[in-house]
């Protein structure tokens, strides 16, 4: 690995791998496809880093669902980790709740509206969104557009439900 | 103009628009109610979106293979986690990768625990790996070299081999060969009468066909050769120094061996050839030890390169890692934050607007975020503008020249990476 892969690797590894941790839902899983994500980025090192390394963990992402299906493996997206922030049993229990319905409403997404929007969380401008993810920059805007309103919808349909079987 | 899509004013919060395209936006709002209704509904969802992603934040146990900063704690105000730096020092990928790597590179490995391995601990070991290994083998062959310098005479089997040497001949393969000169004496023989001893009826090893003085004699017999000898039936007397030997014991070893100069040609080539033999395994295994020094030496390197790329930067190197913000954020999101308009430096354009820990602006409240615009000056130095809306009996600081001050209900803090001049004069330009 030559030192600029180095140096790449401590700016943009951890924002991979919290991009890839609220895609997957699993962190150990998270960690690996960074590491395979910058693994290709030793043997072919890219131009244009940044669009380049999420758009090869955002691939490998749904190779490895698709293995996953085939090997009869559950996507582990709506997967409650075990192991969040302790504080304290009530706030613990609120959290875990949120988060899962915030994953659940994130899945109800299609592919391309989600990774517009977790690219973005990144600080992704809408120029490396479009590079990313093979759109025209004019078109950024309104997938995340779409995007947020639908988890947004999905959120608080979420909430109506709870409600009305409470 | 026509009415705003949800696209445009996505990309007008987000702050894709250049300032043309938003003063255009900003009066066709102020004259278009519907568009005006449509921006404070984007708005809340806008908002909605980054606060639900930011829930989705690394959970704080320590990774697998980076620890976790000590001070990484959830901003439970926010619903926002902190970010957790999760780039610990670069290891080798646990596994390789998939694609095949340029030719000269080699495969990553782990890097021992031991840092003196691979250095002066490796090479030791594989020189005494490689001292053993010529032992080994250079006693192997000499031990094979026995039989086949060992010739039959007589219907007995007797053992030649230079066991008085310990390790077979000393002679090269050039020395092996019949001389040409038959009358010339070897001079080993002459300076070692221990050695010229030789039995009766037995054939010297290395004889001229017909020695003037009956001494021009090479072959060596030792003790274990002698008592060898002994236990065939070989009276001791039978053996004679080569010096005394008499025209009679000269005539018997005629008459017992028709053809010594045959014998003792076979001889001679087969020593030779087992000369050869040693000297190629004794090549061999200098090469084998070679390239396992080789070997030792490429690993080594590639082990060091490796830890030199590992070797992590002590300073965290993007802007975000400098200024500490965990969260980028646009205009509008500080605007809703601080319940007003964000204050800024006259005359110098923000880098970016962040969220970041309350702890890390003196004077702020420590549980709740600050915004925080960061700038970059011309020598690449950040400079950070805190605020903070204040609570209901939040202390204020008075204002003055010093870097922390309130105007109104916002609590603002200017520090960056530059000298206590500079802040003080950009502190009169915030506006």
């Amino acid at each position: 690995m030559t030192a600029d892969l180095a140096q790449l690797f401590e700016d943009l590894y951890p924002s991979l791998v919290r991009m890839l941790y609220r895609r997957t839902g699993d962190r150990d899983r998270a960690e690996d496809l960074a590491q395979e994500t910058f693994a290709r980025a030793v043997s072919a090192p890219p131009d244009n880093p940044r669009p380049w390394l999420f758009a090869v963990a955002l691939n490998l992402v749904r190779e490895d669902g698709r293995k996953s299906v085939t090997r009869g493996r559950r996507l582990e997206l709506l997967r409650n980790e075990q192991d969040l922030p302790a504080a304290g049993p009530d706030a613990d229990f609120e959290r875990n709740e949120d988060v899962a319905r915030v994953r659940a409403a994130l899945a109800k997404l299609n592919e391309r509206d989600r990774e517009a929007l977790l690219l973005r969380a990144e600080g992704f401008g809408y120029d490396e969104i479009a590079v990313t993810l093979g759109l025209a920059k004019g078109a950024v805007g309104t997938t995340l557009a779409r995007a947020r309103r639908r988890l947004v919808e999905a959120y608080r349909a979420q909430d109506r439900g709870n409600h009305v079987a409470s | 103009m026509s009415h705003l899509d949800e696209g445009t004013l996505h990309a007008l919060l987000d702050g894709e628009l250049d300032l043309h395209e938003v003063k255009e936006i900003q009066a066709h709002i102020g004259s278009c109610t519907a568009c005006g209704t449509r921006l404070r509904e984007v708005k809340e969802f806008h908002g909605e979106s980054d606060r639900l992603v930011g829930v989705l934040e690394m959970p704080t146990r320590p990774s697998r293979r980076t620890a976790l900063p000590p001070d990484g704690e959830p901003d439970l105000e926010s619903g926002v986690a902190v970010e957790q730096e999760t780039a610990g020092p670069l290891r080798p990928a646990r596994r390789a990768p998939r694609t095949s790597g340029p030719a000269a590179e080699p495969p990553p490995l782990l890097l021992p625990e031991n840092p003196d391995y691979g250095r002066g601990g490796l090479m030791r070991r594989m020189r005494w790996a490689a001292l053993i290994l010529v032992t080994v083998g250079a006693g192997y062959l000499a031990n094979q070299m026995r039989p086949s310098a060992a010739y039959q005479f007589d219907g007995s089997t007797l053992s030649d081999a230079s066991a008085d040497s310990g390790f077979g001949p000393v002679l090269s393969s050039e020395e092996a060969v019949p001389r040409a000169d038959p009358d010339l004496p070897d001079p080993s023989a002459a300076t070692d009468p221990k050695s010229t001893a030789v039995p009766k009826r037995v054939a010297p090893r290395v004889q001229t066909p017909s020695p003037p003085r009956g001494g021009a004699v090479t072959a060596r017999r030792t003790a274990p050769a002698e008592k060898a000898a002994n236990e065939e039936g070989n009276p001791p007397e039978g053996v004679t120094a080569v010096g005394e030997r008499s025209e009679a014991s000269t005539d018997d070893f005629a008459e017992d061996q028709p053809d010594p100069s045959q014998d003792e040609a076979d001889v001679r080539s087969e020593a030779a050839r087992a000369l050869r033999e040693l000297d190629r395994d004794r090549q061999a295994d200098r090469a084998a030890a070679a390239t396992a020094a080789l070997d030792s030496a490429r690993r080594r390197d590639a082990v060091m390169r490796q830890t030199a790329a590992a070797s992590p930067a002590p300073a965290p190197r993007t802007p975000e890692q400098r200024a500490q913000t965990y969260l980028r954020i646009g205009l509008d999101e500080a605007a809703k934050q601080l319940g007003r308009p964000v204050h800024v430096i006259e005359g110098m354009s923000p880098l970016f607007m962040g969220l970041a820990r309350g702890g890390t602006s003196p004077g702020a409240d420590a549980a709740r975020p600050v915004v925080r615009v960061v700038y970059q000056d011309s020598q690449g130095r950040l400079i950070f503008l805190d605020q903070q809306r204040l609570r209901p009996g939040q202390g204020t600081a008075s204002p003055g020249a010093d870097p922390h001050w309130t105007a109104g209900e916002i609590s603002l803090h200017l520090s960056g990476e530059v000298g206590v001049e500079v802040l003080r004069r950009l502190r009169t330009r915030v506006r």
